[in-house]
């Protein structure tokens, strides 16, 4: 039935919809009336955060050793099995403008989005049928590595924001003495302070090391950004959206270290990658 | 199980979000260290709504292991780890048990079996650490606090995985009272944690 509830009929359904506990219609009702309606949604959501605490309630037993041990077996096993996926970054080589030219440039931004990303056909937007042909082609022969969640969506929403500007800039990010395998791109909208950096080629980390990634105002100072959380060892490649419109100061460079201190505020490793963002 | 490495000593003294961040770059001595800190947590979880304990353990290794394979499902906006890796077993569990009930038709526990589960506000675990203690008094003192046929009806639903309706064919109560029983108790919940805690998001 598609009857409209007002918000205090849909406030008696919420305790039981919170505990998981709601008849099926009354659950459709709920997920129907918070979609619009952001008060309500609060209501549920303290509803789910107090439900959430009641998991803690319980009455605390010992799980057996052998349990544990066979949890990190299995995480150890699936570390160490992890294969060398073939290098994204090699296949995707090309220099950016000639490509534009020969594919069109939209169907490049849809090219270099897919195989990064992994994009199911159906979520791009605004792209004619020929272009999706071509792209799910081409996405059957990329390593899919990251699987989309709803932080990945976001992201995927801001580079659609940096590729629609057409004049974007694309920084090569590298090491500074010109050693080392570690290579990533930077693909910015000072416009819209927006930009993703893809990195592939990445060092495996010693333990008790992180990576970090900086970016430089004019002014020198190193501040951090976003963290590369989506760093994948087994073949060392790494994508990061960065929204640095809270920056202060005006972004001068962006880079990469490796840090020893966990959660370290201020730079104290040297540039591992490092890009030059000043434009004029 | 094994003596401490210094390494291991190093991560017990991180926190539970900056042992997350670590998962990411497969840090197998943070996966270790959240294992340590939170299986139990996990496990009696587990247990107490599969109520078996080789079930329980299968779930505790399926949840660990999600947890492995994609840290990033966890992040700070969605609440404190420990309360979200527990409820997110819950979850779990009672999906199992309602697969169970639907394929081997095994029967709830019965408001006597959920009631001798449910532990006074003095049990405590040592392994716990001091704050996690502190929001476990908190919402057990709550619990014991509402009138028993509140708390039942609210565990029935929580742990026993049953809808309204069914709780109110096990109870053989009207479905009106069985709602109103989860509105009245959540509701007094959520008055007795607001002054303690403050809602996230």
């Amino acid at each position: 039935m598609g009857t409209l509830m007002d918000c205090e009929q849909v406030r008696e359904l919420l305790d039981a919809y919170a505990l998981g506990a709601a008849d099926p219609a009354d659950a459709a009702v709920v997920e129907e009336h918070v979609a619009d309606c952001v008060r309500c949604w609060g209501e549920l959501s303290k509803g789910q955060q107090t439900a959430a605490l009641l998991a803690l309630t319980v009455h605390m037993e010992e799980a057996p050793a052998r349990l544990g041990e066979r949890i990190i077996a299995q995480a150890q096993r699936e570390r160490s099995l992890g294969t060398k996926a073939p290098s994204i970054w090699s296949r995707m080589r090309m220099p950016w403008p000639a490509t534009a030219a020969a594919l069109g440039a939209a169907s490049l931004t849809a090219l270099v989005v897919s195989a990064f990303f992994g994009l199911q056909v159906q979520d791009l937007r605004n792209k004619n049928s020929d272009l999706q042909t071509q792209l799910a082609s081409s996405t059957s022969q990329i390593q899919q590595q990251l699987q989309t969640t709803s932080k990945q969506l976001a992201d995927q929403q801001s580079i659609f924001t940096v590729l629609a500007d057409d004049h974007r800039v694309q920084v090569p990010v590298t090491n500074p003495a010109g050693s080392g395998s570690a290579d990533a791109y930077y693909t910015w909208s000072p416009a819209q302070q927006k930009g993703f950096l893809l990195c592939e080629g990445l060092p495996a980390l010693v333990a008790g090391t992180m990576f970090e990634l900086w970016v430089v105002t004019k002014s020198g100072s190193a501040q951090k950004a976003n963290p590369m959380q989506s760093f994948d060892s087994s073949n060392g490649t790494c994508q990061v959206t960065m929204d640095y419109s809270a920056l202060s100061g005006t972004p001068a460079g962006i880079g990469i270290t490796v840090e020893n201190a966990p959660m370290s505020a201020s730079q104290h490793a040297s540039w591992l990658l490092y890009g030059n963002l000043a434009t004029n | 199980m094994h003596d401490v490495s210094p390494d291991e000593a190093l991560y017990r003294g991180l926190d539970d979000e900056e042992l997350t961040k670590r998962l990411v770059y497969r840090d197998l001595t943070a996966y270790r260290t959240l294992y340590a800190r939170y299986g139990n947590l996990v496990y009696s979880a587990a247990l107490r709504v599969v109520r078996d304990p080789h079930v329980a353990e299968d779930m505790v290794q399926e949840v660990f292991l999600r947890l492995w394979r994609k840290p990033e499902n966890y992040t700070p906006a969605r609440g404190k780890f420990a309360t979200w890796l527990t409820s997110v077993t819950r979850n779990r569990a009672v999906d199992e048990i309602r697969s169970r009930r639907r394929r081997y038709r095994h029967e709830a526990a019965s408001p006597e079996e959920q009631e001798r589960d449910f532990p006074g506000p003095e049990t405590d675990d040592p392994a716990l650490t001091a704050e996690l203690s502190d929001t476990r008094r908190v919402i057990l003192t709550a619990m014991s606090q509402l009138p028993q046929e509140q708390r039942q009806t609210i565990e029935l639903a929580y742990f026993g995985g049953l809808t309204q309706q069914e709780i109110a064919e096990r109870l053989g109560q009207p479905l009106g009272t069985v709602k109103t029983r989860i509105r009245l108790g959540m509701q007094k919940l959520r008055a007795a944690l607001t002054p303690e805690l403050r809602w996230e998001r």
